[in-house]
């Protein structure tokens, strides 16, 4: 079968861009990284995988110092990172999905206490609902509603199918209604 | 207490959401961490390689046509080299490659008798997953899930197929799922399996093993 290796770094301000990228968040993907893997080497693997996968995407990003850029960067390298755990978790078979679950919400919890605000009320009722949704569901929202790419760039970017994103989406929508009825 | 928001109010509250959770991200100048010598070795190699014009990771730049063309021609010899079944019917799988993914639809020389819609699914599903999505209308769509894994399986009337599978540096498997043609293709940990009959293309998509996987769709029987 034939393999095309494509880029799109092709012009000057790209190249900039990418140097930037690694040295404004280079450690911060490490950070997020480790609080999944909770291995050091295995977390700096998947720094350098996601720089790969920036390397594809970088006509998103148009500011490397904004804030939509450090979203997007932290989703594409928690997604890896998940994605490692996951793959790691069959090739030994352990079963770790107790486990699992407790590492991701231990990460989201711990990440969310060192808020300053730490304010949830400032999200509104649907933001609180938001906060509660899977990390599948979220991330596929950020990237759908900050983002605003298309779902088959999420596809691409996450390793999932269109439809994937279209389900996740939808499920997500509802998952949101039921909590905010159940709220009210 | 019924409870509505439209999209735009979605948009915002998920804006808000995310600037939250970066907030409670650290600075990346706050962070302790001394990268290992293999690690800013690698790096520094990829940085290089985005300098040059001519790298490995850019070895071949195609525009979407010719890419197709290739992968069309590539297709007719593949076809006209082997005469089995298997071959004969993963031809009517049409690919055009763009620059992420690759979108599959299907050849229409035939004409397709569409009748009305008979939903087929999954015997056997892998003990502890439950089903958390299912939509039966017009086509099958069930998501099960166990944990973080999930099994996808979809069955869709052929013309309403228009797949996209991100196939960045993936080698598909021709292969058969009760005697129909099929193609496998495993990326990021995701195992993915198409198949397709007389009127339905069906799929399956998991994080499960390939075998798991196979096991699955042998249960479908239409």
């Amino acid at each position: 079968m034939l393999v095309f290796y494509l880029s799109v770094i092709d012009t000057e301000e790209d190249k900039t861009k990418f140097e930037l990228i690694y040295e404004q968040y280079g450690k911060l993907m490490f950070y997020i990284a480790n609080q999944i893997l909770k291995d050091q080497f295995l977390a700096e693997d998947a720094v350098h995988d996601s720089f790969i996968k920036i390397i594809k995407n970088l006509d998103k990003i148009q500011d490397v110092n904004c804030h939509k850029t450090k979203s997007f960067i932290a989703i594409i390298v928690k997604n890896h990172a998940i994605n490692m755990f996951n793959n790691r978790k069959r090739k030994y078979c352990i079963s770790l999905d107790e486990v699992q679950n407790i590492l991701f919400k231990d990460f989201e919890d711990f990440v969310l206490e060192n808020n300053n605000d730490n304010n949830v009320n400032s999200l509104g009722d649907i933001g609180k609902a938001i906060m509660q949704l899977p990390t599948i569901y979220k991330d596929v929202m950020i990237l759908k509603f900050v983002h605003e790419l298309a779902n088959p760039e999420i596809a691409t970017l996450l390793n999932i199918n269109e439809t994937t994103v279209r389900k996740r989406i939808e499920r997500a929508k509802q998952k949101i209604q039921a909590s905010l009825e159940k709220e009210n | 207490m019924s409870y509505s928001f439209d999209d735009d109010k979605l948009k915002e509250a998920v804006k808000k959401v995310d600037e939250y959770y970066i907030n409670s991200l650290p600075r990346n100048e706050d962070i302790e961490y001394q990268f290992s010598n293999k690690f800013q070795k690698r790096m520094k190699k990829l940085v290089k390689q985005s300098k040059k014009k001519d790298t490995s990771v850019r070895t071949i730049f195609l525009p979407k046509r010719i890419a197709v063309l290739i992968i069309s021609i590539f297709i007719l010899l593949a076809s006209s080299m082997s005469v089995s079944a298997v071959r004969r019917g993963v031809f009517e799988f049409i690919s055009y490659v763009y620059e992420k993914y690759t979108e599959i639809i299907f050849d229409y020389s035939k004409p397709i008798t569409k009748g009305e819609f008979t939903p087929f699914t999954p015997s056997y599903i892998p003990e502890g997953f439950t089903i958390d999505l299912e939509d039966l209308d017009g086509s099958v769509y069930l998501e099960y899930i166990k944990s973080d894994d999930y099994i996808i399986y979809e069955q869709k009337n052929k013309d309403d197929v228009a797949s996209h599978i991100n196939t960045e540096g993936v080698e598909a498997e021709d292969t058969e799922v009760n005697r129909q043609p099929a193609i496998y293709y495993s990326n990021c940990g995701v195992q993915n399996l198409i198949w397709h009959d007389e009127l339905y293309m069906y799929s399956i998509s998991s994080t499960l093993n390939k075998e798991e996987v196979f096991r699955i769709a042998m249960s479908i029987q239409q």
